[in-house]
């Protein structure tokens, strides 16, 4: 292997980790990582405005944005793993698999903690599926260099 | 699967880089198929037959695959 193909096997691994996605060097990347800026922006809009604003119609309006930057990143990340080739496509899902039953037990833990009023877990916590998701990624990747 | 792309690439005097455009996949994915750590699909397979003028099973180890599914040869159901 040469230095240059050797240099060529690395994964994005900083973008793997942080963005979540293999970086902004496609045109797809690029997309991808404008959206979810501005996803990120909604979700800020839409929290700040809910404590914010003192009318319900504004508040209403604030609190339904939230929802809809979450959409956004729904479908830009559609449009994204479908612009991979099948081996990146094969990393991200995996990814979204782990990140996926990382949600699912956070959500059961939250209700089943609840149900018992024993140390009531923040709903917050499933925010954690994006790190997890990020950690999956790098070493998914890491496994095919 | 083992493959001989990497000595098909040289011969065709294409960095990896170089390979990955043609077949539209990232240089990472050259890589991995390379050393054996990813199994293309058939598109890239078909692709690289194309691309080094070899029939897919000359490119690809054909003994490797039947042994990975229990047969010595092709003949044999």
């Amino acid at each position: 292997m040469t230095q240059q193909d050797k240099k060529n096997s690395e994964w994005p691994y900083g973008s793997l980790l942080i963005m979540g996605f293999f970086g902004v060097d496609s045109p797809e990347g690029k997309k991808l990582s404008i959206r979810s800026l501005l996803t990120v922006l909604l979700f800020i809009a839409g929290f700040i405005g809910a404590h914010l604003f003192e009318s319900a119609f504004l508040i209403y309006i604030s609190v339904v944005l939230m929802p809809i930057s979450i959409l956004l990143i729904i479908y830009s990340y559609v449009v994204y793993v479908k612009s991979l080739d099948t081996l990146e496509r094969l990393i991200q899902l995996t990814a979204f698999a782990a990140s996926y039953g990382v949600v699912l037990v956070i959500a059961v833990s939250i209700y089943a903690f609840n149900l018992v009023n024993c140390c009531p877990l923040p709903v917050v916590l499933v925010l954690l599926a994006e790190p997890i998701r990020g950690i999956c990624l790098y070493f998914t990747s890491k496994s095919y260099a | 699967m083992k493959n001989r792309i990497r000595e098909l690439r040289a011969r065709h005097r294409l960095s990896q880089a170089d390979l990955a455009d043609k077949l539209n996949v990232s240089r990472q994915t050259v890589n991995a198929i390379e050393n054996d750590k990813y199994d293309p699909n058939l598109t890239i397979a078909f692709h690289l037959s194309f691309l080094f003028g070899e029939p897919v099973e000359k490119i690809f180890d054909k003994a490797e695959f039947l042994k990975s599914i229990g047969q010595d040869s092709l003949d044999e159901p």
